[in-house]
């Protein structure tokens, strides 16, 4: 595995594991199934056209939340939940502190909320969170 | 704060632009465009600048007329690919839309030119939610995850993607949109 590929990956199961309570085994069988592994060994894949947190942004908003979005209203929560993830200069946020973690996963916990809280649906959200 | 590189970048006309920079050849009328997507079935007729990306907000295509054509058409659709299969996606339907616009009102658009050199500068400026002033913004495919190092690296093996801000986009016209199967990729 190349260094970036690493990288990618490594920042998958921090994010994941603080924000979803995921093992690196979990996030390892999430990008094998999901071919993003796969997608990793090309270093000309376009999944390295952008960062790494972009590929999990999806896996953060619950399925059921996604298919009772509006597409524009889906893909712009996607977009502000790959935000929420970045530095100001769009790399991977990674939190030294707990509290940090935690606070990053109020933030994400309030937008998915706020999103679904649009939709006009009363079947409860299946809460991503650990 | 103000992006030092971004602000030596000023928008200029198409048409005051060498077009083989692009690919094209004046002769044409017609130019073509391809936008690849991993959720077909969802895309309206009618493109809008949404999202974040490279540029900030916008609709993201590459050229699918000139002598980069057929490479802006297999890009949009690895693209579609790797959106609808990579994480899976259970809403999946990639495929390609391809638009049209005449040549002469192509021409009438203000653009940005983004060269490699200030690729980094104008991304950290833009993104993620910024528009341009101008109608087009044009620039590299990038690579953007190197590990410790400025995070942009342009890929001279891809072609350049055009994004259409909000008051371009209903300049295009949607002409044909093909779904994408795995087993043709």
């Amino acid at each position: 595995m190349s260094d970036d590929a690493r990288w990618f990956l490594d920042t998958w199961v921090d994010q994941l594991g603080h924000l979803a309570g995921w093992s690196r085994r979990e996030v390892e069988e999430w990008a094998n199934r999901s071919r993003l592994l796969a997608e990793l060994s090309n270093e000309n894949s376009l999944v390295y056209h952008r960062h790494p947190q972009y590929w999990i942004s999806r896996t953060l908003i619950p399925e059921g939340l996604q298919s009772r979005l509006d597409p524009l209203d889906r893909i712009e929560l996607e977009a502000r939940v790959s935000s929420l993830l970045s530095d100001p200069d769009g790399t991977p946020k990674r939190p030294s502190e707990r509290d940090g973690w935690d606070a990053l996963r109020s933030d994400l916990t309030r937008l998915i909320q706020d999103a679904a809280a649009k939709t006009d649906t009363r079947e409860p959200l299946v809460s991503f969170v650990a | 704060m103000p992006n030092p590189v971004s602000r030596t970048l000023r928008p200029t006309r198409l048409g005051q632009v060498d077009l083989t920079v692009l690919g094209l050849d004046g002769a044409d009328t017609i130019v073509r465009f391809v936008h690849g997507t991993g959720r077909l079935d969802e895309f309206n007729s009618q493109p809008k600048s949404i999202g974040t990306g490279d540029f900030g907000r916008g609709f993201y295509v590459f050229l699918a007329s000139g002598t980069h054509g057929m490479w802006g058409v297999r890009t949009a659709s690895n693209w579609a690919r790797v959106k609808a299969f990579s994480p899976y996606d259970p809403l999946a339907s990639p495929g390609i839309i391809i638009y049209e616009m005449a040549m002469d009102e192509f021409l009438s658009l203000s653009v940005l030119l983004v060269p490699k050199s200030s690729l980094g500068g104008v991304f950290g400026l833009l993104h993620p939610d910024e528009s341009s002033e101008a109608d087009v913004v044009v620039g590299s495919l990038v690579r953007r995850n190197v590990v410790g190092a400025e995070g942009v690296a342009a890929r001279m093996d891809y072609p350049a993607q055009l994004k259409f801000e909000d008051r371009a986009c209903p300049r295009l016209r949607e002409v044909d949109r093909q779904p994408i199967t795995e087993s043709v990729l």
